[in-house]
């Protein structure tokens, strides 16, 4: 209590003086047109500054979790590309194979209505067209719908009128994947026949049916089924594996064959 | 003891009534930029007794700034100058100590020190008063050249007004 005392005596005039010129500080900015102008300016440079840098720590912050990302997408790619060459001497040669992939950055994405677009940073200048399909890492995420140079606004998975033939892992039936403009982490899928054996879980995918996704392309996981009401086929409640609130990079899927097969479908 | 206060209370009035009533009328605008304005009344923290309190001293330094500053119509300006020209006096007493050190009754004027003591303590004083004016009606550093000019404009005629006054009044 002493040494308090002691040091109150020492150094309360120095307490007292900032406190002394905290008050006319005040009064300055508040009471003077000049001064208060400067001092709005500057403050505003400086909070300015700040957010930038907070902004830029933010991104420094985000890279990790980005990283991670990379990460396992890099070991996805080096187990594809192991299992590549067996493929290719079973089933196909390079030439046959239609698919190639455009990487882009998602810089615009909605999820709040039930007609969902997000805008991507690569146009026609990169040779993306209308109806190509878009996935992430993850999965599929949309169908581009209108390209202008260097920009392509594409079609959510999160859009009531998107439509995607999907079909359950390992299995051939099929049905068609859409969305009811509800939830943002339910998806529906319909056409599944009642007589196959379904559980919770199960991966639900593209089955290559359009030119719009090769085969085999995650679409989500199954959480819900019961029977339609019509009583011959499932009503499927999905999960989807693409997290839409944060988009990030995505990869636009171009079929070299797309025309090649279009013309022989629609002359049947 | 008592009544030496007095005495001072009633020439910083008086001091006060000089700044107010006459010298805020005869500043010198030369230019947009360049003002030179008259400061007599840090004579009023200069001629403080050498060992009142801290406290006191920053306490008068304070209300007499705002009352200038309520004359000036430039609330703050003169408070916050003059509140640190208060906080810096103790420490310019400690810089220019004389040997032997201060006689504790005593305030800094011609008859208690030497004149060359006494003229020293002025000026830094208020060199001291003065800049920190001036760099506060900036309000900003990039003005610094601003600042340093109005400073030496005013500090020429304040310095010689209160060596006059202090000669004058034995104050």
């Amino acid at each position: 209590m002493r040494s308090n005392l002691h040091i109150l005596r020492k150094y309360g005039h120095i307490l007292l003086f900032l406190f002394y010129e905290m008050i006319a500080f005040v009064l300055i900015v508040n009471y003077n047109v000049k001064q208060k102008e400067i001092f709005l300016h500057s403050s505003s440079l400086f909070f300015g500054a700040v957010s930038k840098k907070s902004a830029e720590v933010g991104d420094y912050l985000s890279l990790r979790q980005s990283n991670d990302e990379l990460l396992r997408e890099n070991a996805r790619l080096l187990k594809d590309l192991i299992r590549i060459p067996r493929i290719l001497q079973e089933e196909l040669d390079t030439s046959r194979y239609p698919y190639e992939v455009i990487p882009a950055r998602v810089i615009n994405n909605s999820i709040q209505t039930t007609h969902n677009y997000f805008t991507i940073d690569k146009g026609s200048n990169d040779r993306v067209a209308t109806n190509m399909g878009v996935i992430t890492s993850d999965g599929v995420a949309g169908i581009v719908t209108q390209v202008s140079t260097h920009y392509a606004t594409v079609l959510s998975l999160l859009h009531i009128n998107s439509r995607i033939s999907a079909s359950i892992k390992e299995e051939d039936y099929f049905g068609t994947i859409f969305w009811d403009g509800k939830a943002f982490d339910r998806l529906s899928l319909k056409g599944i026949p009642k007589h196959i054996k379904l559980q919770n879980g199960l991966i639900v995918e593209t089955n290559g049916y359009s030119t719009i996704f090769p085969r085999g392309i995650t679409i989500g996981t199954i959480r819900a089924f019961n029977i339609s009401k019509n009583g011959v086929f499932y009503d499927i409640s999905i999960e989807p594996v693409t997290d839409f609130t944060k988009l990030g990079h995505v990869y636009v899927l171009k079929n070299n064959f797309a025309k090649e097969r279009l013309d022989i479908e629609s002359d049947e | 003891m008592n009544r030496f206060n007095v005495t001072h209370f009633l020439s910083g009035i008086f001091i006060l009534f000089c700044q107010i009533f006459l010298l805020k009328n005869i500043q010198v605008v030369i230019s947009e930029t360049f003002v030179i304005s008259v400061f007599l009344y840090p004579l009023i923290i200069i001629a403080i007794p050498i060992k009142t309190p801290r406290a006191i001293v920053l306490t008068v330094g304070f209300f007499t700034g705002l009352l200038v500053d309520v004359a000036y119509d430039s609330l703050g300006l003169h408070t916050a100058a003059l509140t640190f020209t208060a906080f810096a006096r103790g420490y310019v007493l400690q810089m220019v100590e004389p040997r032997g050190g201060y006689n504790t009754d005593s305030a800094p004027n011609f008859s208690s020190y030497k004149t060359s003591w006494y003229l020293l303590f002025v000026a830094i004083m208020i060199l001291i008063h003065i800049l920190a004016y001036f760099s506060i009606d900036a309000f900003a550093f990039v003005y610094i050249a601003k600042i340093l000019v109005n400073t030496l404009l005013s500090f020429g005629i304040s310095f010689l007004l209160i060596i006059l006054y202090s000669m004058v009044f034995k104050y």
